[in-house]
Protein backbone atom coordinates (compact mmCIF):
# COMPACT_ATOMS: atom_id res chain seq x y z
CA UNK A 1 0.00 0.00 0.00
CA UNK A 2 1.31 3.43 -0.88
CA UNK A 3 2.44 5.29 2.37
CA UNK A 4 0.81 8.76 2.94
CA UNK A 5 2.83 11.91 1.48
CA UNK A 6 3.87 13.08 4.91
CA UNK A 7 6.03 9.38 5.56
CA UNK A 8 9.82 10.10 5.36
CA UNK A 9 10.27 7.24 2.63
CA UNK A 10 9.36 9.91 0.13
CA UNK A 11 11.86 12.06 0.63
CA UNK A 12 14.60 9.63 0.40
CA UNK A 13 13.08 8.42 -3.01
CA UNK A 14 12.82 11.19 -4.67
CA UNK A 15 16.15 12.33 -3.10
CA UNK A 16 18.69 9.55 -3.78
CA UNK A 17 16.00 7.71 -6.97
CA UNK A 18 19.41 6.13 -8.79
CA UNK A 19 19.40 4.10 -5.86
CA UNK A 20 16.10 2.34 -6.70
CA UNK A 21 15.37 0.01 -9.74
CA UNK A 22 11.89 0.47 -10.87
CA UNK A 23 10.68 -2.90 -13.14
CA UNK A 24 8.02 -0.58 -14.84
CA UNK A 25 9.30 1.53 -18.05
CA UNK A 26 6.72 4.16 -16.92
CA UNK A 27 7.86 4.55 -13.37
CA UNK A 28 11.33 4.78 -14.08
CA UNK A 29 10.58 7.76 -16.63
CA UNK A 30 8.72 8.70 -14.42
CA UNK A 31 11.51 9.15 -11.74
CA UNK A 32 13.51 10.19 -14.43
CA UNK A 33 11.47 13.31 -14.54
CA UNK A 34 11.63 13.75 -10.90
CA UNK A 35 14.79 13.48 -10.34
CA UNK A 36 15.14 16.81 -13.01
CA UNK A 37 12.66 18.65 -10.97
CA UNK A 38 14.72 17.44 -7.91
CA UNK A 39 18.13 18.55 -8.92
CA UNK A 40 17.30 21.76 -10.68
CA UNK A 41 19.35 24.33 -9.82
CA UNK A 42 17.58 27.39 -10.60
CA UNK A 43 15.32 26.70 -8.20
CA UNK A 44 14.62 26.30 -4.32
CA UNK A 45 15.86 22.52 -3.31
CA UNK A 46 13.59 22.15 -0.54
CA UNK A 47 10.36 23.30 -3.08
CA UNK A 48 12.11 20.99 -5.90
CA UNK A 49 11.82 17.99 -3.39
CA UNK A 50 7.90 18.63 -2.10
CA UNK A 51 7.72 19.56 -5.94
CA UNK A 52 9.10 15.97 -6.41
CA UNK A 53 7.08 13.91 -3.71
CA UNK A 54 3.90 15.39 -5.10
CA UNK A 55 4.50 13.67 -8.46
CA UNK A 56 5.73 10.71 -7.16
CA UNK A 57 3.14 10.25 -5.03
CA UNK A 58 0.28 11.36 -7.08
CA UNK A 59 2.13 9.07 -9.87
CA UNK A 60 2.09 5.66 -7.33
CA UNK A 61 -0.80 6.51 -5.53
CA UNK A 62 -3.13 6.68 -8.76
CA UNK A 63 -1.58 3.31 -10.42
CA UNK A 64 -0.69 1.49 -7.48
CA UNK A 65 -3.45 -1.30 -9.03
CA UNK A 66 -0.77 -2.00 -12.00
CA UNK A 67 2.75 -1.03 -10.19
CA UNK A 68 2.05 -3.91 -8.03
CA UNK A 69 5.74 -4.70 -8.22
CA UNK A 70 7.41 -1.36 -8.47
CA UNK A 71 4.89 -0.94 -5.00
CA UNK A 72 5.81 -3.42 -2.96
CA UNK A 73 9.69 -2.90 -4.00
CA UNK A 74 9.26 0.71 -2.65
CA UNK A 75 7.26 0.15 0.11
CA UNK A 76 6.74 -3.72 1.37
CA UNK A 77 7.93 -4.56 4.72
CA UNK A 78 9.74 -0.96 4.73
CA UNK A 79 10.10 0.68 8.72
CA UNK A 80 8.33 3.31 9.02
CA UNK A 81 5.14 2.54 6.38
CA UNK B 1 21.07 15.50 -16.48
CA UNK B 2 21.02 18.27 -18.61
CA UNK B 3 17.67 19.52 -19.88
CA UNK B 4 16.89 20.46 -23.27
CA UNK B 5 14.22 23.36 -23.63
CA UNK B 6 12.36 23.95 -27.18
CA UNK B 7 10.25 26.63 -28.37
CA UNK B 8 6.45 26.03 -27.47
CA UNK B 9 6.58 26.24 -30.91
CA UNK B 10 7.24 22.83 -31.50
CA UNK B 11 4.10 20.45 -31.89
CA UNK B 12 4.38 16.69 -31.56
CA UNK B 13 2.09 13.90 -31.74
CA UNK B 14 2.38 11.27 -28.76
CA UNK B 15 0.49 8.15 -30.14
CA UNK B 16 0.76 5.20 -27.41
CA UNK B 17 -1.92 2.70 -26.53
CA UNK B 18 -0.14 2.10 -22.90
CA UNK B 19 -2.29 5.21 -20.72
CA UNK B 20 0.76 4.82 -17.69
CA UNK B 21 3.28 5.53 -20.77
CA UNK B 22 1.28 7.97 -22.69
CA UNK B 23 0.83 10.01 -19.35
CA UNK B 24 4.15 10.06 -18.29
CA UNK B 25 5.97 10.16 -21.97
CA UNK B 26 3.34 13.63 -21.75
CA UNK B 27 4.43 15.06 -18.67
CA UNK B 28 8.17 14.34 -19.72
CA UNK B 29 8.35 16.31 -23.17
CA UNK B 30 6.13 19.10 -22.00
CA UNK B 31 8.21 19.58 -19.58
CA UNK B 32 11.39 20.40 -22.06
CA UNK B 33 8.86 23.49 -23.80
CA UNK B 34 7.34 21.07 -26.20
CA UNK B 35 3.38 21.29 -27.00
CA UNK B 36 2.45 17.54 -26.92
CA UNK B 37 -0.74 16.12 -28.02
CA UNK B 38 -1.87 12.63 -27.17
CA UNK B 39 -3.52 9.35 -29.08
CA UNK B 40 -4.21 6.11 -27.82
CA UNK B 41 -3.81 4.27 -31.29
CA UNK B 42 -3.37 4.95 -34.94
CA UNK B 43 -6.40 5.63 -36.17
CA UNK B 44 -7.03 8.54 -33.55
CA UNK B 45 -4.09 9.34 -34.58
CA UNK B 46 -4.63 9.54 -38.02
CA UNK B 47 -7.32 12.25 -37.33
CA UNK B 48 -5.32 14.45 -35.03
CA UNK B 49 -2.55 14.28 -37.64
CA UNK B 50 -5.27 15.53 -40.20
CA UNK B 51 -6.45 18.40 -38.23
CA UNK B 52 -2.75 19.35 -37.03
CA UNK B 53 0.81 20.44 -38.01
CA UNK B 54 3.19 18.46 -35.94
CA UNK B 55 6.91 19.19 -36.41
CA UNK B 56 7.09 15.43 -35.25
CA UNK B 57 5.09 12.13 -34.09
CA UNK B 58 6.43 9.20 -31.74
CA UNK B 59 4.20 6.65 -31.78
CA UNK B 60 4.30 3.00 -30.44
CA UNK B 61 4.76 0.36 -32.91
CA UNK B 62 1.93 -1.92 -30.98
CA UNK B 63 -1.11 -1.12 -30.39
CA UNK B 64 -4.61 -1.87 -31.38
CA UNK B 65 -6.47 -0.66 -34.33
CA UNK B 66 -3.87 0.88 -36.17
CA UNK B 67 -0.67 -0.23 -35.34
CA UNK B 68 2.42 2.63 -35.42
CA UNK B 69 2.96 0.83 -38.91
CA UNK B 70 0.20 1.11 -40.07
CA UNK B 71 0.35 4.31 -39.21
CA UNK B 72 3.45 5.93 -40.45
CA UNK B 73 2.46 4.33 -43.98
CA UNK B 74 -0.78 6.08 -43.92
CA UNK B 75 0.89 9.88 -42.60
CA UNK B 76 3.77 8.99 -45.85
CA UNK B 77 0.63 8.59 -47.56
CA UNK B 78 -0.65 11.92 -47.57
CA UNK B 79 0.42 14.51 -49.86
CA UNK B 80 -0.50 17.34 -47.18
CA UNK B 81 2.71 17.99 -44.71
CA UNK B 82 5.77 15.25 -43.58
CA UNK B 83 6.50 15.55 -40.19
CA UNK B 84 9.69 13.80 -38.75
CA UNK B 85 8.45 10.16 -37.20
CA UNK B 86 9.75 8.14 -34.90
CA UNK B 87 8.43 4.72 -33.65
CA UNK B 88 8.68 3.38 -29.95
CA UNK B 89 9.52 -0.12 -30.12
CA UNK B 90 9.31 -3.71 -28.32
CA UNK B 91 8.99 -7.20 -29.48
CA UNK B 92 7.80 -6.37 -32.89
CA UNK B 93 7.60 -8.22 -36.28
CA UNK B 94 8.90 -5.66 -38.45
CA UNK B 95 12.54 -5.71 -39.38
CA UNK B 96 14.02 -1.82 -38.64
CA UNK B 97 15.17 -1.72 -42.19
CA UNK B 98 11.79 -2.37 -43.33
CA UNK B 99 10.37 0.83 -41.19
CA UNK B 100 12.84 3.16 -42.23
CA UNK B 101 11.85 2.01 -45.79
CA UNK B 102 8.46 2.88 -45.02
CA UNK B 103 9.71 6.52 -43.76
CA UNK B 104 10.38 6.09 -40.08
CA UNK B 105 13.29 8.70 -39.09
CA UNK B 106 14.12 7.40 -35.99
CA UNK B 107 13.18 3.98 -33.75
CA UNK B 108 13.70 3.82 -29.99
CA UNK B 109 14.04 0.59 -28.52
CA UNK B 110 12.01 -0.29 -25.37
CA UNK B 111 13.02 -0.18 -22.63
CA UNK B 112 15.19 3.29 -23.58
CA UNK B 113 16.48 6.21 -21.08
CA UNK B 114 14.56 9.26 -21.17
CA UNK B 115 17.90 11.42 -21.87
CA UNK B 116 18.43 8.98 -24.85
CA UNK B 117 14.76 9.21 -26.43
CA UNK B 118 14.92 13.23 -25.43
CA UNK B 119 18.57 13.83 -27.69
CA UNK B 120 16.66 11.50 -30.39
CA UNK B 121 13.40 14.26 -29.96
CA UNK B 122 16.00 17.41 -30.20
CA UNK B 123 17.97 15.80 -33.03
CA UNK B 124 14.68 15.36 -35.51
CA UNK B 125 13.55 18.69 -34.45
CA UNK B 126 16.59 20.36 -35.29
CA UNK B 127 16.43 18.79 -38.71
CA UNK B 128 12.65 19.27 -38.94
CA UNK B 129 13.48 23.07 -38.57
CA UNK B 130 16.71 22.73 -40.54
CA UNK B 131 14.22 21.51 -43.34
CA UNK B 132 11.58 24.20 -43.08
CA UNK B 133 14.16 26.91 -43.53
CA UNK B 134 15.19 25.60 -46.34
CA UNK B 135 12.12 26.00 -47.64
CA UNK B 136 12.06 21.68 -48.58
Amino acid sequence: MVPDKTNPIWRKIVSYSDDYIFTTLATKLMMMRVKMIVENENTNKEENILQGIDIAYEYFKKNQSILIEDVDYLFKDKDGV
Amino acid sequence: MDQQNFSKEKKLLLVEDDSLMLEVLKDLLSETGITVHTSVNGAEGLKKFSENKYDLIISDIQMPILNGVEFLKKVRSQDTYSPKFMLLTGYSTYKNEEVYRLGADALMNKPFEFDDLINEVHKLLMESESRGLNGS
